[in-house]
């Protein structure tokens, strides 16, 4: 085809063809680069993804029970268990390790309540439920605000939002625990306690010679009264 | 304390120094003061410093030094709150040097430690009973102490103080690996200070509990400790005593006990200790010389010299004392000994040597004595019980034995004198049998037959020779028949003599159980008279039984055997037995036995009497004969039978006899018969008959009737009687013949002067009885009917007939005569003589 040959009209008609179907272009594109980051998702790793550093946990032996504690609160670890730097919101996770020695019998109850976290200027802190947590650090519903300016995309990242914070709030009840009972029939477990740190502690706030006090209840049999034992349960140096 | 000397020095120096630096100056009085405060500090009498410098600084309120200087006299006195103020106060002063803010702070963070330690010390293990909020609180106070000391550190990184007590605050909040890691930095500041290595050992203990290592720290560190700071060393060892082994709570009662003695101001708990303990490491001493005591005492022991065990540990026990471990041991070497000892006599026990037997009830009684358990005990005193009693019947045995050697020489008063001197009570098992078995068997000899009886009752082994049969004797000859008997009967053949068997014989021969009765009477070896007789009696009665019960043969072989004793042994005619012995034949159809028997039987001598009572033999001989077809001799016994008194069994052996007799019987003893009266029953009239002379074969016989006489010539021909009376012949058949089974029947006839005479005689019947007056029907008569008719020519025929009854042996005993028919007369029998030698003839 030649220019010459060319109908002015069905030119102008091209031209208004071509804008449109740029701008719709130039629409789509923008949408896409809105879901893109502006979805959200919980990407929080299981704790049997958990590895021990070998040799440096201080395990403590209690009446036939094995306890230690691991600190999940810096950065890295936080972020591949909790998808969050969780100290950033004012909470130190920290991962409770119970095992029961080969030759015990006994029944042990923890409870998470009974736990506290004592840091190196004596205060203690207190453990709060996973939804206390997950409410606090749950992804916001504003970065669906831009998409809404295209109104389909506005509706996908708050649906993905909410499809997040439920995944959230649920791995972090699956990773935490109200009550633990240890006894010949469950030997082993694992679960993470959230402290919250004060808010007057937040500026000074550091792990360093933190411990936890881990309150525990033994009992030879289901009818025995049994007796408490608190012990402090140092993290790895 | 191990601080203080330095602390003191240090600030004495800082004191001296203050006015020349231009600090602030003091009066000379105030100098004075505060240099016996400071020299009353160094002589560690703390109250007299702290109250010069409390004066002081009344006057010198801002006097720094003396404030820090009165901190330390206070934290000495234990006033740790007081020396907090004081050292806050130097410390907020800000005069005070880096060396001085240190210091201060080091005190300040022991202040709160002390304070602390004073309510919740350390204890082995970490654990201690005080309640989970005082330890909380102690935890905090530590973490707080632990922030003091670290703010210390900050001025001298390094510094051994520093570390030590912040390693020290980590321990007590159990963290033991950083107070490890802290202490490990005190060990290359001043390897030369202990304190570090203590905390070091307790911070090992916490995590390892008490552990060798911490042990030797401690007890190193001790070993060179003779001073008062040491006192927490050996207060840690107070309070690890109860959880270490034997050999370590003596090192640790030792190095206390040292301590305690040896520093003054040493506490007063550590004396208790000592005090108390003290007993507790002497018997482990004494355990431990005692278990050096028990190991050269086992050794004896695996060598079995349990004596020597036992006395070893005796000996300590005297030397040492008695505990509960000593006497275990030495009951332990006791019982191995007693059961050393229980095994000889065992052993001992087992010999028939009354020596040896005594030794063993010796060992048994010191293995009682030796032995605590009461099972053994129990078992012991059995056994020497058994023993005891073996030994005294080893004495019963002795007496029992010569006893028994004089009843075997015949001595039985002396056999018996020494049995009445054995106690029966002390007697048991096989010699209290023995004993009643001699006293039996003496008794027996004796002839005291109950006595003997008693005693062979009171023996219940039957093994002894000839008890039984001694016993039942003696029974059967006490009275006790039946008991006696009863033992008797049991004993085997072999082992009963003649008397026996002639007792058992006898006595079942009584009881009518003849066949027992005649085992035993067999079994006689030396039979007497008396035995034959027993014994002959028994068989012919067993034949008798078995006779009457139709067995035989077992008749045959009792009466044989019967037949055989009574004619070879005791020389008798044995009519009777040879009588069965023949029948039984008989019966059991072995009819040449019988009938030899028979013929032995009737060949003997008899008499009359025995006739009558053997009178069956020719019934049944004659039986025999006629299965022989010998009639003739069958009717000549059957006939003897009968004259024996024998009456034919009805049957078929009567109605042969009756044919028999028919045949046989002389129905015209001629030549027996004196004579025959006869009584004419129609006219009364006698007639009589009476046997003249023989003449060749004819009888003379003369009739008297109606006062004639007349002469008859009788005579036999075959089975006739011929009879000529005047003209007449007559011919009777007073027989049958033989080889017919019909009655005989003859006819004639004569011829006179033109007169036929026919004669026709027969026997009609054989089986006739005719009733005689005055007398017994008399039986077996022929009935023989004679008829003439007379023929005259001219006249008509006229008959005459003769009814005539012929009896054997008697001949006619009744005649009916008839003449045409019309009965004439009836003549019957009325008497018959015999012919004998006074009758004439």
């Amino acid at each position: 085809m030649s220019a010459s040959k060319v109908n002015p009209v069905t030119a102008i008609a091209t031209s208004q063809y071509d804008f449109v179907r740029a701008t719709l272009c130039v629409a789509v594109i923008t949408s896409l680069a809105i879901l893109g980051p502006g979805c959200a998702y919980y990407g929080g790793v299981g704790l049997d993804q958990y590895e021990s550093p070998p040799g440096i946990t201080q395990q403590r032996l209690v009446d036939g029970l094995y306890v230690a504690v691991h600190d999940l609160s810096p950065g890295r670890a936080s972020e591949r268990f909790f998808d969050r730097e969780i100290v950033d919101y004012g909470f130190v996770p920290v991962m409770l390790s119970l095992d029961l020695h080969d030759s015990s019998i006994a029944l042990f109850d923890v409870n998470r309540h009974d736990l506290r976290l004592v840091l190196g200027n004596a205060e203690r802190l207190e453990a709060v439920a996973p939804e206390t947590l997950a409410q606090d650090v749950a992804f916001s519903y504003w970065r669906s605000t831009f998409g809404f300016l295209f109104i389909l995309p506005g509706f996908f990242v708050a649906s993905s939002v909410t499809n997040a914070n439920e995944d959230l709030l649920h791995d972090y009840k699956h990773k935490s625990f109200n009550t633990i009972q240890l006894g010949p029939r469950w030997r082993s477990f694992r679960g993470v306690v959230f402290f919250s740190i004060h808010e007057e502690l937040r500026d000074t706030f550091a792990m360093e010679d933190a411990f936890v006090e881990v309150k525990i209840y033994k009992r030879q049999s289901e009818q025995d009264i049994g007796k408490i034992i608190e012990i402090p349960v140092h993290f790895h140096r | 304390m191990f601080m203080l000397k330095r602390n003191v020095c240090l600030l004495a120096t800082c004191a001296a120094l203050l006015p020349f630096i231009g600090c602030q100056s003091l009066s000379d009085q105030d100098q004075q003061t505060f240099d016996s405060a400071l020299a009353a500090l160094e002589a560690k009498n703390w109250a007299t410093a702290e109250a010069s410098l409390s004066q002081f600084l009344e006057a010198n309120v801002k006097f720094v030094p003396a404030y820090l200087a009165r901190a330390e006299a206070r934290f000495e006195l234990r006033r740790y709150p007081e020396s907090v103020e004081d050292l806050d106060l130097c410390l907020s002063s800000g005069d005070l040097s880096e060396d001085e803010s240190f210091r201060a702070l080091i005190f300040k963070g022991r202040c709160v430690v002390e304070a602390t330690r004073q309510t919740k010390p350390e204890r082995a293990g970490g654990e201690d009973s005080a309640t989970i909020s005082s330890r909380r609180a102690a935890r905090t106070a530590f973490i707080r102490a632990n922030a003091i000391f670290a703010k210390a550190s900050e001025f001298f990184p390094h510094r051994y103080d520093g570390l030590l007590w912040r390693a020290y605050c980590y321990y007590r909040v159990e963290n033991y690996r950083k107070a490890i890691d802290l202490l490990r930095l005190c060990e290359r500041a001043k390897p030369k200070r202990w304190e570090h290595r203590f905390f070091k050992a307790l911070a090992l203990e916490g995590i390892y509990t008490i552990n060798s290592e911490s042990l030797t720290t401690y007890f190193e560190i001790a070993r060179v400790g003779n001073d008062r700071d040491y006192t927490p060393v050996y207060e840690h060892l107070v309070s690890i005593f109860p959880n270490v082994g034997r050999k370590s709570q003596r090192i640790i009662f030792q190095q206390v006990e040292q301590f305690s003695n040896s520093v003054t101001g040493a506490p007063a708990h550590l004396s208790e200790f000592v005090k108390e303990k003290r007993s507790f490491v002497e018997r482990e001493e004494r355990e431990e010389k005692f278990a050096a005591v028990l190991e050269k005492a086992q050794g004896l022991a695996k060598r079995s010299r349990f004596q020597d065990a036992a006395k070893l540990v005796e000996t300590f026990i005297s030397d040492v004392g008695e505990t509960d471990s000593t006497t275990q041991a030495l009951q332990e070497f006791r019982e191995r000994w007693s059961m050393r000892v229980e095994t000889e006599a065992v052993k001992l026990g087992n010999s028939e040597r009354r020596e040896e037997l005594e030794k063993a009830l010796e060992k048994y009684r010191l293995a009682q004595k030796l032995t605590t358990r009461i099972d053994r005990l129990g078992t012991l005193q059995q056994r020497i019980d058994a023993l005891d009693l073996v030994v005294t019947r080893h004495a019963t045995s002795n007496t029992l034995r010569k006893a028994f050697e004089r009843l075997r020489k015949g001595e039985y008063e002396t056999s018996l004198k020494m049995l009445r001197g054995v106690s029966v009570q002390s007697l048991q098992g096989e010699d209290k049998e023995l004993y009643f078995y001699l006293t039996g068997v003496a008794n027996f000899r004796l002839r005291r037959w109950r006595v003997a009886a008693q005693s062979f009752d009171e023996v219940s082994q039957r093994e002894f020779q000839d008890l039984d049969l001694v016993h039942g004797l003696a029974l059967v000859r006490s009275g006790d028949e039946n008991r006696g008997v009863r033992l008797l009967v049991e004993l085997p053949d072999e082992s009963r003599d003649d008397e026996v068997n002639r007792l058992l014989g006898k006595n079942f021969s009584h009881q009518s159980d003849l066949e027992k009765a005649a085992h035993y009477l067999e079994k006689i070896a030396k039979p007497e008279q008396g035995d034959y007789e027993s014994l002959a009696k028994a068989y012919e009665s067993l034949g008798r039984t078995a006779y009457d019960n139709e067995e035989y043969d077992r008749a045959i072989e009792n009466f044989a055997a019967a037949r055989d004793i009574l004619e070879k042994r005791l020389e008798r005619k044995a009519v009777d037995v040879y009588l069965r012995l023949g029948n039984s034949y008989f019966h059991s159809e072995d009819f040449d036995r019988a009938k030899k028997t028979y013929e032995d039987l009737s060949n003997t001598r008899l008499t009359p009497t025995e006739q009558r009572r053997c009178r069956e033999l020719f019934l049944y001989r004659a039986q025999i004969h006629l299965t022989d077809r010998q009639p003739d001799l069958a009717y000549a016994d059957l006939a003897q039978f009968v004259s024996l008194g024998g009456e034919i069994p009805s049957g078929s052996i009567h109605r042969r006899y009756q044919w028999l007799l028919a045949t046989y019987a002389d129905f015209a003893p001629l030549d027996r018969i004196h004579y025959w009266t006869y009584m004419d029953l129609d006219t009364g009239k006698t007639t009589r008959l009476l046997v003249k002379e023989k003449t060749g074969d004819e009888y003379v016989v003369e009739r008297y009737e109606d006062q004639t006489v007349s002469s008859e010539r009788w005579s036999k021909d075959a089975v006739f009687l011929t009879k000529r009376v005047g003209q007449d012949e007559w011919r009777i058949p007073i027989n049958l013949e033989p080889a017919k089974e019909t009655f005989p029947s003859t006819a004639y006839q004569r011829e006179d002067d033109g007169i036929t005479f026919e004669y026709k005689a027969e026997i009609q019947s054989n089986n006739e009885t005719v009733e005689v007056p005055g007398k017994k029907p008399i039986l077996n008569c022929l009935k023989v009917r004679l008829k003439r008719t007379r023929i005259e020519p001219g006249k008509s025929p006229s008959f005459l007939v003769y009814i005539l009854h012929l009896a054997p042996g008697i001949g006619e005993v009744q005649r009916q005569v008839k003449l045409d028919g019309v009965d004439v007369s009836t003549i019957v029998l009325s008497s018959f003589a015999y012919k004998s030698d006074t009758l004439g003839n």
